[in-house]
């Protein structure tokens, strides 16, 4: 019984030509000209389309849910009492005004990981700003114990987000060669400053597929989920991060339900934002605050019922979620085994600025009347 | 399908942002006449793309007449000529006016002002035949009065004013100029300019890959005598639309 399903199985190697190295309009490609695999759980199959296709899957009444948090420019150059520098990044605002940061170092491409800062540590951040480092984190290990993650409190001028925006710059991993302009890690959704990296899931929409995609009737509700910095060299679980959910889009989620209709999650971001104002019995409610909330074997999901979103790591602990969104949408367990096994043959590119993956299964309404 | 081929020429091409321009040419299926000094990085640069298209390497210095005949001939050769980079430029040694030794002017205006009119005045019956794009590479140091830059920056003003002139003068003939100020790269040329200093937080070249895809699909009408700066944030080829 491996109900975590593609976690135990796939541990696929991901061959360096398929991590995307720069964004798709570096490669004459516009945002939504990128690559879309459709897993079409209804008929269990495997589609090959590109993302200006999406409309195709979907029918008048499906709710796609976005998130509308923008990317700060997160990352940080740091120098340490003693003169080394590292590179600071800007994960998540807990509340009490402190901050969750992880330290790394700079490398040959872009940053590594690093453990070596301890307790107390106080660095010198551009424009006259400092960062203090109050515990390892998550909170409740020994206070000396080494940490890539920490709970800091940021001194600087104005106010971390304005500060941010001034001095800052977006994080960057090493599969991406170089540095992009921050307008680059923008979704057009994004309409409120919070995220570490960037809910990529919804970088390839643009102005004219959404309305493509409102003309033909399929609804577009909002959430807010600020993500903390990803943990890709590490494979932890996501830790707590902000997220709002309004009246207004939780009553549009219940009504779709309600419908038969679709839940159309973009992004897991927003995923974990919906499933955690939902209820055992399928109900969504207005909320705010910051979830810990895991998607795992033992908590199928509530109310989203498909998903678009990027190709992920082999460790990642999304694949899980990707499972659970593929039981949701009503498909066989081997499905994304196979779809990945598609994506990794026919050459899709994974991470922020690489191509999409649709799950999707029939809406009730469909197999209410076919 | 096109029925005939496209067609570009970059000067400058060997390495840096030359070689950029010319590989995004090459991917939107231009053919491509390259040209530079450095002969060993021009064939390099012809080797990479000569895969996908046509790429006529040849190597020589702009100031000289015959390389530029040369140039604009193996345009002929491929069938025409739509686009023309002018990007081959010249530094002359960064450092105070008042130390700056004269006789290098000599050099710094042929180059960089009066070698892309010449070589535009000897385009200009292949461009004007298929309503072509002339694309000068200039910098902000033309308008910024930045402390050491004046032999250079004076250059790229007066070429600013000249393409500008040009863009006024050629359009009835169907053919657009524009300006592109492609911001600090990372490039040999940035590296000349600081000399013994770490430049690693430069970005690329390849950072201004998406203006050159978006440039290249726009109207040619609608640009005429533009100037851009390739790594402006809120431009539209950052946005999502």
């Amino acid at each position: 019984m491996a109900s975590a399903g593609v976690v135990a199985r796939a541990e696929f190697a991901l061959p360096p030509a398929l991590e995307a190295a720069e964004p798709p309009e570096a490669r004459g490609l516009p945002r939504d000209g990128v690559r879309l695999l459709v897993s079409d759980l209804a008929r269990d199959a495997i589609e090959h389309a590109h993302f200006t296709d999406l409309p195709r899957w979907l029918e008048p009444g499906d709710l796609l849910v976005v998130n509308t948090s923008g990317t700060m420019n997160a990352a940080l150059n740091a120098t340490a009492a003693d003169g080394e520098e590292f590179e600071l990044h800007v994960s998540t605002r807990l509340s009490g005004g402190f901050w969750t940061v992880e330290l790394r170092v700079p490398g040959a491409v872009a940053s590594l990981p690093c453990r070596h800062a301890r307790v107390g540590a106080t660095l010198r951040l551009p424009g006259g700003g400092q960062a203090t480092l109050l515990a390892p984190y998550p909170l409740g290990t020994s206070l000396d114990a080494a940490s890539r993650l920490w709970m800091a409190a940021l001194m600087v001028p104005d106010g971390v987000p304005a500060y941010l925006a001034r001095f800052g710059f977006p994080i960057r991993y090493s599969y991406v060669k170089q540095p992009w302009p921050s307008s680059m890690y923008q979704t057009v959704f994004a309409n409120e400053m919070g995220s570490a990296e960037m809910p990529s899931a919804g970088r390839p929409f643009t102005p004219e597929l959404v309305t493509r995609l409102v003309t033909s009737g399929i609804q577009i509700a909002p959430v807010l989920l600020h993500t903390g910095v990803a943990s890709l060299e590490d494979h932890e679980p996501p830790y707590e991060e902000f997220y709002r959910v309004s009246p207004e889009t939780a009553e549009r989620v219940n009504a779709a339900r309600r419908n038969g209709h679709r839940i159309v999650a973009v992004g897991t971001t927003v995923v974990r934002a919906l499933e955690t104002v939902t209820d055992e019995h399928g109900m969504t409610a207005a909320g705010e605050g910051w979830t810990s909330l895991v998607i795992t074997g033992e908590r199928p999901l509530r109310i989203v019922n498909a998903l678009i979103t990027g190709l992920h790591e082999p460790h990642a602990t999304h694949l899980t979620l990707l499972d659970r969104v593929v039981a949701a949408a009503g498909g066989d367990r081997s499905h994304l085994e196979r779809a990945y096994a598609e994506a990794t043959k026919l050459g899709y590119l994974w991470h922020e600025f690489g191509d999409s993956h649709l799950i999707i299964g029939s809406s009730a309404r469909r197999s209410c009347t076919a | 399908m096109r029925e005939t081929n496209r067609v570009a020429l970059v000067t400058g091409a060997s390495r840096g942002l030359g070689e950029v321009i010319a590989r995004v040419l090459a991917a939107r299926e231009y053919d491509l006449v390259i040209g530079a000094r450095g002969e060993e990085g021009l064939s390099r640069v012809r080797d990479q793309l000569g895969e996908r298209r046509r790429v006529v390497a040849i190597a020589g210095d702009i100031t000289d007449a015959a390389v530029r005949r040369r140039w604009i001939g193996a345009a002929e050769d491929l069938g025409g000529l739509d686009v023309l980079v002018n990007n081959a430029s010249e530094l002359g040694g960064i450092g105070p006016l008042m130390t700056f030794d004269v006789q290098r002017f000599g050099r710094v205006f042929p180059v960089n002002t009066g070698a892309p009119i010449a070589l535009i005045q000897l385009a200009m019956p292949l461009l004007a035949a298929r309503h072509g794009l002339i694309v000068n590479i200039t910098s902000d140091a033309a308008g910024g009065a930045y402390p050491g830059w004046g032999p250079y920056g004076a250059s790229k003003a007066a070429l600013e004013l000249l393409t500008r002139t040009l863009a006024a003068e050629l359009r009835d003939q169907g053919v657009s100029a524009v300006l592109v100020d492609p911001g600090d790269m990372r490039t040999r040329m940035h590296q000349e300019a600081f000399p013994g200093e770490d430049i690693s937080d430069r970005p690329l070249p390849d950072v201004t890959a998406p203006f050159w895809h978006w440039l290249f699909e726009q109207d040619r009408e609608a640009i005429r005598a533009q100037r851009f700066v390739a790594q402006q944030q809120d431009a539209p080829w950052h946005q999502p639309a």
